[in-house]
């Protein structure tokens, strides 16, 4: 490169800096997305977009890709930072959700009468609970019809004097045989709890429990609501939510429905334009260029202020600058006495 | 200027990543592999249960790594030993043996995960540690007399056979030693001549075999 074409490479850097301040992105913004966003109005979403492409990306980052390590050590780490905040010290559950949110929680709740009855069959029919039922309705009889183990008396009570005549033997004798009693008869006692457990599922029973309740923790703060939790809990409970999640976005399920669902969503907007898209979601174009704006000026900023812009300009004039077909444009002249280029790099 | 990882969180990491791996022994050791959490490891390692996925992507992908790091270095000692000249031409895996035992009682609970995971319930760890143990039957086939190829019998598979079943009982007299206490130098001696005196039994014999 000769001197006159040195000349005019810097007085180009020089030229190209100025044009890609701060100030002059702003302007370029708003032309940039004034144009853009009127390029979508006449773009339908089928035409920027496939159900197929956009399956790719689910299946490439959602259900493929291995998740850094940092991110799920940033996840615990932050979790823990807002359990230990003095806000949740000090925030009462109400403020979070206001007694008129929990109503109608409640509300709908009492409403799913048939998904209550549904797990409540569930339950009942299981055999841990027919086993949990039948030994303790043996442990109550024998707590009121025999002394107690350690030998304490109870309170006097309706059955204190047959307590005490049938002794310590004879209770452990009478317990071994309710528990045979009830183990053999589990499985009508467990319907019969079950009936008894619908009673409670009558609308007042429910609304009387749910505002009872509400009652009780609406004014907890939250560090006292939580406080059976502790930091090395919540720790596991993230990798446990991180561990489901793995394994469900890997299962078929997952797949077929985000298959459904986007071609929902094409069948929907495929044949819109974009912008309409953009305006159901609530995405305006003053939205974006305020965004950028707020985003990267800074960011430019720091890029030309650490030399980064001006490496980038040099590099891509410098192809140019040094080609033969330029230097055969360029006739052969004494170079300029002095550099017009306000830039201090060098080549 | 160019910021880069900064050694000392390199060495930190590796640092981590050892003690994980280290916590995995210990904790195999008393629970086996497969009954083992993530969490638990973790916890062993003296790290937040979130940050282990920094260093492996689940439990599986930590016992490869640890079969790989930890014990593909301990039995590629046993490799070398394995074609080593012997001192007492009696005893052609004399040194085999004794390093057996010695890395036996340095790492008793490594060992325990070698024994443990070849017949485990993690079918991905059973198989790399089977892998590995091939190279030391494929390490010990030059001790093998030579076979007699005259009489056309398969060559291959009975070194193969019995090179494998070397292998089995070399890690049996590793068991027998886990049993013994640590100064019971007798129990040892018994143990190393015993295996000696099985080896020999079973080197000698493998021409018989092809009879």
């Amino acid at each position: 490169m000769n001197e006159h074409v040195r000349a005019l490479y810097e007085a180009h850097v020089a030229h190209e800096l100025a044009e890609s301040r701060a100030h002059t992105f702003e302007t370029r913004v708003d032309t940039l997305a004034s144009e853009v966003f009127d390029w979508l109005d006449d773009i339908r979403l089928d035409e920027l977009i496939t159900p197929a492409q956009v399956m790719g990306v689910i299946e490439r980052f959602v259900i493929a890709m291995r998740i850094s390590g940092g991110i799920t050590e940033l996840a615990g780490q932050m979790s823990q930072t807002v359990f230990r905040s003095p806000v949740t010290t000090e925030t009462r559950l109400d403020e979070l959700l206001p007694y008129e949110n929990y109503r109608d929680y409640a509300d709908k709740v009492e409403s799913l009468q048939g998904a209550q009855r549904e797990v409540l069959r569930l339950i009942t029919e299981t055999r841990a609970f027919r086993a949990l039922l039948t030994r303790a309705l043996a442990s109550s009889a024998v707590l009121l019809l025999a002394p107690r183990e350690d030998g304490e008396q109870g309170r006097a009570g309706p059955f204190t004097n047959a307590r005490r005549k049938l002794g310590r033997e004879l209770g452990e004798k009478l317990e071994e045989r309710l528990s045979r009693y009830f183990e053999q008869r589990a499985l009508s006692l467990a319907r019969r709890a079950a009936q008894q457990a619908e009673m409670l599922l009558e609308p007042e029973t429910l609304r009387a429990i749910a505002d009872e309740l509400w009652d009780a923790i609406g004014s907890m703060r939250l560090s006292a609501l939580f406080s059976f939790l502790t930091v090395s809990d919540l720790e596991d409970f993230v990798v446990l939510s991180y561990e489901t999640w793995l394994t469900f976005r890997k299962t078929a399920f997952f797949h077929e429905t985000s298959v459904q669902v986007v071609d929902a969503f094409f069948a929907k907007y495929g044949s819109e334009s974009v912008q309409a898209l953009l305006e159901d979601m609530g995405v305006t174009e003053s939205m974006v260029v305020d965004e950028l704006r707020i985003l990267f000026a800074p960011v430019l900023a720091l890029a030309e202020r650490t030399g980064l812009r001006e490496r980038q300009i040099r590099q891509r004039l410098l192809r140019f600058y040094e080609s033969e077909g330029l230097q055969a444009l360029l006739p052969l002249q004494p170079a300029p006495s002095s550099s017009s280029s306000s830039s201090s790099g060098e080549l | 200027m160019v910021l880069r990882q900064k050694p000392e969180k390199v060495e930190e990491r590796e640092r981590i990543r050892l003690s994980l791996l280290r916590a995995t022994v210990m904790l195999a050791a008393r629970h086996g592999f497969a009954g083992l959490g993530l969490r638990e490891v973790a916890r062993g390692a003296d790290i937040a249960p979130t940050s282990f996925y920094r260093h492996f992507a689940d439990m599986e992908e930590l016992g490869l790594a640890l079969i790989d790091e930890l014990i593909g270095p301990l039995l590629a000692r046993w490799n070398e030993l394995a074609n080593a000249p012997s001192p007492d031409p009696r005893s052609p895996l004399y040194a085999l043996i004794d390093q057996a035992l010695q890395s036996t009682r340095d790492e008793p609970e490594l060992m325990r995960f070698v024994l443990a995971e070849r017949v485990g319930a993690v079918p991905t760890c059973r198989i790399a540690l089977h892998k590995k143990l091939d190279q030391l039957a494929e390490a010990l086939r030059p001790q093998l007399p030579p076979s007699r190829p005259a009489r056309g019998k398969r060559e291959d598979s009975t070194l193969d056979a019995v090179a494998s079943a070397a292998v089995t009982l070399l890690l049996q007299g590793c068991a027998d030693s886990l049993e013994l206490v640590d100064d019971d130098m007798e129990g040892r001696a018994r143990v190393r001549r015993q295996l000696d005196l099985q080896l020999r039994r079973l080197l000698s014999t493998r021409s018989d075999a092809d009879e």
